[in-house]
């Protein structure tokens, strides 16, 4: 492939972001407002903020009611549409087709993507909170994966400072395992959560919170608080959850130093082996198909886990055969996920003149209860998970499911009215390092611009299987605690992928013959190339992690501007 | 109490009676029409005749009462265009075929077609349609996608079809489109419609 490097002047910046959501957003926002001339290059499309086609669309006003779609244009997102949820009238835009980005598993990998500005910072779940002490010593204690370069302690002003930025509602509770985060007003639990947290707290001392979401209570810099119309996916008119294209983006663009690029696919970084660092990117124009180069100081990738690490596996040179950085064999390894979709639910009986207006965009929260201290420690399984669920009450959804018998006006009318409170919750568990879930670059099937793509191996093994049937049982003893009635505990099976929580690849480390990256999230063996993205992850924990995506991308900007001035990069 | 005894007691509790009562409100609402919003319509994917059926099958399942019914809603529409647009070559097929099957059903069990039957027999061969659908799926929790009733694949259409219709969300159900605070746990009257959307 030929690269036109032409106008090596006008293509060269102090910085190149790759991707442009959560990670690259706040890169870009960070070293922007630090001064440096930014050059942000996103593969997909331009979206700006309010451009959110379906954003104010109601049900009927969708040509299938966003209950389905035509059978032909689904065959363009079959793994897409493995989320059972992303792929609607009212949100499919925002997933790639994966008839033109393919992948190649040799176990199911439900690789969930969005190729477009903010990426998936548009279409996030929102959940944010903070990994832990315990969670920065998990694998020196039981000795998976390799140790954290860093403690809680490295991370938390860095988690402050994101926090107050992106904006994040949740609750203050005082636990050591889920530290609490510079908070806006929580948004309320209602009676049938308040009465299983008190039932929770009352039977077995532990924890059910809100949950902690990017989600504004109160607005800032210009975005407005949430209407409690619960239709984030599809992009919030008023920038009341944190995204890219809402919050991070227009603070680097306000700067004058950030070109945007949309359309540009980073083919692979350049690295002169004179100067021992990466001088710039090798970029694909996603519309015209030419080639080109960009140059800079310092290179930020931030293109999500698995797509950065295929551009890193992809800049193979003389003296980093197996991929840039690769020298300690780790770079494509120890993939990991949350698994999921296994719990409990059930019906309450009280309350039935209680109701609850307006549609709040997220649910509780139960914090992890085992492996914390010796007192809850397993016999049957390392690390722990943590619930996510919602109490409400049924809705006319209820006469789909097939236990309900019946038809008729006494049908149609029990339907029309709220039936009773349910709660249902589904755990997310940490799933350990292992080195053979991995990637692996494919060069027999490339992409239509001729890239090589990924072939994905990686499966969870017998501790998270052992974990499972916990998530189901101990949702179930709650639940029962508190009253409910017909428990049901579920097991849906998971596949790593589906929880959009892919990380590692590329991990963090100590040492340089174990790790890709050091403790500032910069390359070992390429001092001006730093990886911020889900890719740097070392261990999984159990909480959703884009917080920390931020916070290690805010820090690693910081370091990286620290070190250009003292003339180190 | 054993969690899962529980849960197969439960099952067993949800078997269907329908008082008398009931019944006869129910029939209210279980009339063919000859004339309103079938008149002009010519369906895309059934026949008319089926499309006829189809209605009214629909319209037996969600009658109109003092709220609109299937028919009123366009519920045969929906289900028309979802049969049309939204099934691949084999569901579309298999959906024919159920559908013919319950027609034929219905002919065998009353010795005329679904159309002329009178409304007591369209309503009790409909029930005796969700009972069997109901049961089967209750015996076979594992069962494959391919072999789920058609019955409740139908039923399922019609009840996406009305509730989320346009006027069952603004008129029937309470719509409130852009509510600005959320309020967690005010007082409700028995009684009262749901939140639509």
């Amino acid at each position: 492939m030929y690269f036109n490097s032409k106008g090596q002047e006008e293509n060269t910046y102090d910085a190149i972001v790759i991707g442009s959501g959560i990670s690259g957003g706040w890169a870009a926002k960070e070293l922007c407002e630090k001064g440096l001339k930014t050059l942000v290059l996103e593969r997909g499309r331009m979206v700006r903020h309010g451009d959110y086609p379906t954003a104010m669309t109601e049900p009927w006003e969708f040509r299938y009611r966003d209950a389905a779609l035509p059978a032909e244009e689904l065959r363009d997102y079959e793994k897409q549409n493995r989320t059972e949820y992303a792929i609607r009238e009212s949100s499919r835009h925002w997933f790639v087709k994966d008839t033109e980005h393919p992948y190649t598993e040799v176990k199911r990998f439900d690789w969930i993507r969005g190729y477009h500005v903010g990426g998936r910072s548009l279409m996030w779940g929102r959940h944010s909170y903070r990994l832990s002490g315990l969670d920065f010593e998990a694998n020196a204690r039981d000795g998976f994966g390799v140790d954290w370069p860093i403690r809680y302690e490295d991370i938390a002003p860095w988690y402050d400072y994101v926090e107050q930025f992106a904006g994040i509602q949740g609750q203050a509770e005082g636990l050591p395992h889920l530290p609490d985060g510079k908070f806006q007003p929580p948004m309320a639990l209602n009676c049938v959560e308040e009465h299983l947290r008190s039932s929770m707290k009352e039977n077995f001392g532990r924890t059910l919170t809100i949950g902690r979401t990017a989600n504004l209570t109160q607005g800032i810099n210009g975005r407005g608080p949430c209407q409690y119309r619960n239709r984030c996916i599809r992009g919030c008119p008023y920038g009341a959850y944190f995204s890219s294209n809402s919050a991070t983006l227009p603070a680097a663009e306000q700067t004058g130093n950030m070109t945007l690029r949309p359309n540009s696919i980073v083919h692979s970084i350049i690295y002169d082996a004179e100067q021992k660092k990466a001088t710039g990117v090798r970029v694909i124009d996603a519309e015209s198909g030419e080639s080109m180069e960009f140059y800079s100081r310092i290179i930020f990738c931030c293109a999500s886990t698995l797509a950065t690490t295929l551009i890193l596996l992809n800049s193979a040179s003389e003296l980093f055969p197996d991929g840039l950085g690769n020298s300690s064999g780790q770079l494509g390894h120890n993939l990991m996920d949350h698994h999921f979709r296994c719990g409990a639910r059930g019906t309450y009986e009280g309350f039935a003149d209680r109701y609850y207006s307006g549609r709040r965009p997220t649910g509780f929260y139960i914090p992890r209860f085992r492996n914390l201290d010796k007192a809850s420690e397993r016999k049957d399984y390392l690390r722990g998970f943590g619930y996510q669920g919602a109490g409400s009450r049924e809705d006319w959804t209820a006469g789909i499911k097939e236990l309900n018998v019946g038809l008729g006006a006494e049908f149609k009318a029990r339907l029309i009215v709220p039936g009773p409170w349910q709660v249902g919750m589904t755990a997310f568990g940490e799933c350990l390092p292992y080195y053979e879930n991995k990637v692996m670059l494919n060069k027999e099937v490339l992409d239509k611009h001729g890239m090589p793509t990924l072939t994905i191996d990686c499966e969870f093994k017998e501790n998270e299987k052992a974990m499972r049937k916990d998530m189901m049982e101990s949702a179930a003893e709650m639940l029962e605690a508190a009253g409910f009635k017909d428990v049901e505990m579920y097991d849906n099976g998971s596949w790593p992928g589906l929880g959009i929580h892919e990380m590692g690849t590329a991990r963090m480390g100590r040492d340089p013959k174990t790790s890709v990256l050091n403790a500032w999230n910069q390359m070992w063996d390429v001092p001006n190339v730093f990886v911020t993205d889900g890719a740097c992850m070392t261990s999984a924990a159990n909480q959703n992690p884009s917080l920390t995506y931020m916070a290690l991308t805010a820090r690693a900007a910081n370091y990286a501007v620290e070190e250009m001035k003292k003339m180190n990069l | 109490m054993d969690r899962r005894e529980a849960i197969k007691r439960t099952a067993l509790l949800t078997g269907f009676a329908l008082s008398g009562s009931l019944i006869s409100a129910v029939l209210q609402g279980c009339q063919p029409e000859a004339k309103g919003p079938l008149a002009d319509w010519t369906p895309k994917f059934f026949t008319k005749e089926e499309g006829l059926a189809l209605a009214e099958m629909a319209e037996c399942i969600l009658p109109r009462t003092d709220t609109p019914g299937a028919k009123d809603v366009h519920v045969h529409e929906f289900a028309d265009l979802m049969a049309q647009d939204c099934m691949d070559a084999e569901d579309q097929q298999k959906f024919r075929d159920g559908f013919a099957k319950l027609l034929a059903d219905c002919e065998q069990a009353n010795g005329k077609h679904f159309l002329e039957c009178s409304p007591e027999q369209q309503l009790a061969f409909l029930n005796a349609q969700d009972k069997a659908a109901v049961d089967l799926a209750k015996t076979n929790p594992s069962l494959e996608e391919e072999d789920y009733p058609f019955f409740l694949v139908f039923k399922q259409l019609v009840l996406v079809g009305y509730f989320t219709s346009e006027t069952v969300g603004k008129e029937v159900l309470v719509y409130l489109p852009i509510p600005g605070r959320f309020e967690p746990c005010m007082p409700y009257q028995e009684g009262t419609p749901g939140w639509a959307l």
